[in-house]
């Protein structure tokens, strides 16, 4: 027995000296090369972990809860007004609250859902982080809008605020689902929340602009009637003012075409404002003149500052506004109220070039804003002011028409 | 544990952890993967700080790694349906003869448990009461494994001389 140990002791003893030990060197390599993946592993693991929180956090429910019936409370069908006029020149967060409340809809920041309903809030800043609106996305199912006699309505932008400029695409209806998303970029509308109700629709406005636009009863009473209309079926869209109540500065198509020295031209939307569309195409852009009118609800020109200048933040663009602006003969305002720009320290307006829906430019004539606005040939993209610092002459030629064609007391000095 | 004290243990006893996780396992090749794989474990971590017996570590980490390696394969083996229990012993090792090899494939032949207790008493010379620890059983238990293993052990190898005898005289 002890020979078959002594046997056993050999053969592993042999086998032990036939297995060479490889360097030393090498398994430290493989150690430390072991240990790094597994740092890196852990620093990844722990990477997502702190991405799956935030990523949780983030899509918390909002912090307060809509009612418990909330979702459950029948539809009100009746012409009956939830909203007041005097509710609409009120944007503030507290007004906002209880407007939305009353139609129904409490704001709820963030992302609520129901039975075939989703209800979004959002909230706008401006540049100093104050609250400058609020956004209601509802969205409803088909078959939850109907059983509420919820008609699919597009363009509710144009019959609530009278504004029938508000791009189409951001209103959203997707089958027969409806969806309200207004956000109006246009310069001539107050920031305020309405969230409102007249007979069978329901309908959540979010625009922004001037402050002092909705002011009286008067627009607010306007934008109901546009609604009651609507949904009589007596108005389409809304009306152009009477005559007696447009000014010497709001263009008619032959203006236009005196203008821009161009025979095809368009003027859309005569009752807000005058916009002229220039679509002869020049080489490699084409400009397109926007002739805008600043209106208050009583139909007066609400701006009287001589000249604001908009532009780019770049310098180069900036210089070539400048350039604009000696042409046109006019000083800086000193007030921003131009939604998506800021004022400069120069007094030059300066466009947040993160907004799409900010102009190229926007000169001040008097009474009159110009937005000028470049495309590429195929009108497909807008292309900002010219890199070089130079002033296209079809610009400079068309700001010349402008000037000469305004009277003295509206181009001012 | 410095790197002096870890290169004189590896250069020391590194060919003895092979042969003894040679033994247990009869695959050459895999002894000095898992005998390395512990060294490269102890590195990682420096789990010697602090460890009395450093090479009896080395050596239950080689076995256990030895074991991961072997379940790996035998999964493998039934994933590829290849029908086999028991992996074959390495038939040519360099510098074995073949008697010791055949010493080591008999020794593969008996229960694990039973061929676990020679190894460690036998060729790592742990004391019985070392190997009942290490083996998680009482003394007794030790004994008795190492009395039976040793016994069909010797068995093995007369029935294979005998074997070979007859061979011869056929």
């Amino acid at each position: 027995m002890t020979d078959l140990v002594d046997q056993l002791r050999d053969a592993a003893r042999q086998a032990g000296q036939a297995a060479p030990p490889p360097p030393f060197e090498e398994l430290e390599s493989r150690a430390r090369s072991r240990r790094h993946r597994r740092t890196r592993a852990l620093a990844a693991a722990a990477a997502a972990l702190i991405a799956l929180l935030v990523a949780a956090t983030l899509a918390w429910p909002p912090v307060s809860a809509p009612p418990a019936d909330h979702h459950r409370r029948p539809p009100q069908v009746s012409n009956d007004r939830l909203l007041s006029p005097g509710d609409f020149y009120q944007p503030s967060f507290q007004a906002a609250k209880d407007l939305a409340g009353r139609a129904g809809h409490p704001i709820c920041p963030g992302t609520t859902s129901g039975p075939g309903r989703t209800t979004r809030w959002r909230e706008f800043r401006t540049f100093d982080q104050k609250v400058r609106g609020y956004q209601l996305v509802i969205r409803y199912s088909g078959p939850v809008a109907a059983r509420r006699g919820i008609r699919v309505v597009e363009d509710c932008d144009g019959m609530l605020t009278g504004n029938t400029a508000v791009d189409s695409q951001l209103t959203d209806v997707r089958g027969d689902a409806w969806r309200v998303r207004h956000q109006t970029a246009r310069p001539h509308v107050t920031e305020v929340l309405a969230v409102a109700r007249a007979g069978n629709i329901v309908a959540a406005v979010w625009v922004r602009g001037l402050n002092r636009v909705i002011t009286t009863d008067g627009y607010a009473q306007g934008v109901l009637d546009r609604m009651q209309a609507r949904m009589n079926g007596t108005s389409t869209r809304f009306t152009t003012p009477p005559p007696d109540q447009l000014t010497a500065a709001m263009l008619t198509e032959a203006d236009a075409r005196s203008l821009t020295g161009h025979t095809r031209v368009e003027v859309k939307y005569p009752a807000v404002y005058q916009s002229i569309h220039t679509c002869q195409p020049v080489p490699r852009s084409v400009l397109e003149w926007r002739h805008v009118h600043y209106q208050r609800h009583d139909w007066q020109p609400l701006l009287d500052e001589r000249v604001s200048i908009a532009t780019d933040t770049t310098a180069a663009t900036e210089s070539w506004h400048r350039l604009v602006a000696d042409i046109t003969g006019c000083a800086a305002t000193r007030e921003s109220a131009i939604p998506g720009t800021k004022l400069g320290d120069d007094g030059v307006l300066i466009i947040d070039t993160d907004d799409p829906s900010s102009p190229t430019a926007v000169v001040r004539i008097g009474r009159v804003l110009v937005e000028i606005v470049l495309w590429d040939d195929n009108f497909q993209t807008r292309e900002r002011a010219p890199s070089s610092g130079q002033i296209p002459d079809f610009v400079t030629t068309a700001l010349d028409r402008i000037r000469a064609h305004l009277p003295e007391e509206s181009a001012g000095g | 544990m410095d790197d002096d004290a870890l290169r004189d243990l590896y250069e020391g006893c590194y060919s003895r952890l092979v042969g003894q996780v040679y033994a247990m396992t009869g695959d050459h090749a895999a002894a000095q993967d898992a005998v390395q794989e512990a060294f490269v474990r102890a590195f990682t971590s420096r789990r010697l700080e602090g460890v009395d017996n450093p090479e009896a570590w080395l050596r239950t980490t080689a076995l256990n790694a030895a074991r991961s390696m072997w379940r790996r394969l035998r999964r493998l083996d039934v994933l590829l349906d290849l029908g086999r229990e028991t992996r074959p012993v390495d038939v040519r090792v360099p510098g074995l003869s073949p008697e010791r090899v055949a010493l080591i494939a008999a020794l593969r032949t008996l229960p694990v448990r039973q061929r676990e207790a020679i190894v460690l008493h036998h060729i790592a010379d742990q004391p019985v009461t070392e190997v009942a620890a290490t083996m998680g059983v009482p003394v007794g238990t030790v004994k008795a494994w190492l009395s039976r293993g040793r016994s069909r052990l010797a068995e093995l190898l007369t029935d294979d001389e005998n074997a070979m005898t007859e061979v011869g005289h056929d």
